[in-house]
């Protein structure tokens, strides 16, 4: 039986290929479930982005006696990020974030300029294309690396227009097992929903939104995930034998633009206050990737 | 005499201050979020003061 969530939809109704791809067709579909999987996307990619991910990781395990102690973590040297491990893991610290984005992978940066993935971008957000951060890596160890409870992320980074298109790239084969993405197809629709403070951070309310309100992405390695930043989304912990490796680009209008971020429910609410003086900066300024920035 | 003193006293320290009045690149990460936008790198302006300099 297909995994079907509470608002009707099961994941033939999200899914394309890319080597069939009718961009509009699959806009569409972004644009009324708010989520998209095209299998094989991100194909060509794999191969060396598992060997940079693996690879940034292995230095930053070599650092791990130079880490800063960040307020959830600790930070190493190559701006990878660490939390707690789980009791009987064979480290005291299990790696979040890994350090790596365009600026120490070429592949990285070549996977975010790849064009059938910016046709679908384009097909989305229109003619013009700012890239929105440098490029995210989540690596979640084996034997229970970290959960991420359904949230959106517009609770961290709300944007004043349409906000980013996120598009998350599995480099291995993927199950739940194994730490999947969950989705809530439609729920982008619903507007910005209220979050509370848990131990993965800013996230809904898990008697409210229960995973069984989210269907489950299984895939491929190369199989890539698009999602609007309002989307409902989040993955159970890892609890194969085996790292799961992603990596994420994520693109926006270059006008578009942070309006309140935040982490906790409190910083949010100081956040919210200034939004209106939001404005968009130098700063804020992503690479163009496809069209003109006026 | 002594006014001349002081006064040297005072250029010096304004010296001493301005050459060590300098920005210091602070990247903060925290959570996987926040390393989406804190990428961009925060430059905080920090005034060393004499007293701090000579502590």
């Amino acid at each position: 039986m297909k995994p079907t969530n509470q608002l009707g939809a099961s994941i033939s109704d999200i899914e394309v290929f890319a080597a069939d791809l009718d961009l509009q067709q699959a806009a569409a579909i972004y644009r009324e479930h708010g989520c998209l999987v095209v299998r094989s996307l991100m194909n060509a990619y794999i191969d060396a982005m598992y060997n940079d991910i693996m690879r940034t990781l292995d230095i930053a395990i070599s650092q791990l006696d130079q880490a800063e102690k960040a307020p959830d973590g600790w930070r190493t040297p190559n701006g990878s990020l660490f939390i707690p491990a789980p009791e009987g893991y064979e480290r005291d610290k299990q790696v979040y974030v890994v350090g790596i984005d365009y600026y120490t992978s070429g592949a990285f940066l070549q996977a975010a300029l790849d064009a059938k993935a910016l046709d679908i971008v384009e097909a989305i957000l229109g003619p013009n294309i700012e890239l929105f951060g440098q490029g995210q890596s989540l690596v979640k160890e084996p034997v229970g690396g970290f959960p991420k409870i359904l949230h959106q992320d517009s609770a961290y980074f709300e944007h004043k227009y349409e906000g980013p298109v996120a598009i998350l790239n599995y480099v291995v084969d993927t199950d739940v097992q194994r730490g999947a993405l969950h989705v809530v197809p439609g729920s982008h629709r619903i507007g910005q929903l209220q979050h509370i403070d848990t131990f993965s951070h800013l996230g809904l309310d898990e008697d409210e939104w229960p995973w069984e309100a989210a269907i489950p992405v299984e895939g491929q390695a190369g199989d890539a995930i698009f999602f609007h930043v309002r989307t409902v989304h989040g993955s159970k912990p890892n609890f194969s034998d085996k790292p799961r490796q992603v990596f994420i680009n994520r693109y926006r209008r270059p006008d578009d633009y942070v309006t309140i971020r935040g982490f906790t429910v409190a910083n949010r609410v100081e956040a919210e206050k200034q939004a209106q003086e939001a404005r968009k900066t130098n700063a804020q300024r992503g690479l163009m990737v496809r069209g003109f920035r006026t | 005499m002594n006014a001349d003193l002081l006064s040297e006293q005072q250029i010096l320290g304004s010296l001493v201050l301005t050459a060590c009045e300098k920005k210091e690149e602070v990247t903060r990460v925290v959570t996987e979020k926040e390393t989406v936008i804190q990428k961009e790198t925060v430059v905080q302006e920090k005034v060393v003061t004499a007293t701090q300099l000579r502590s």
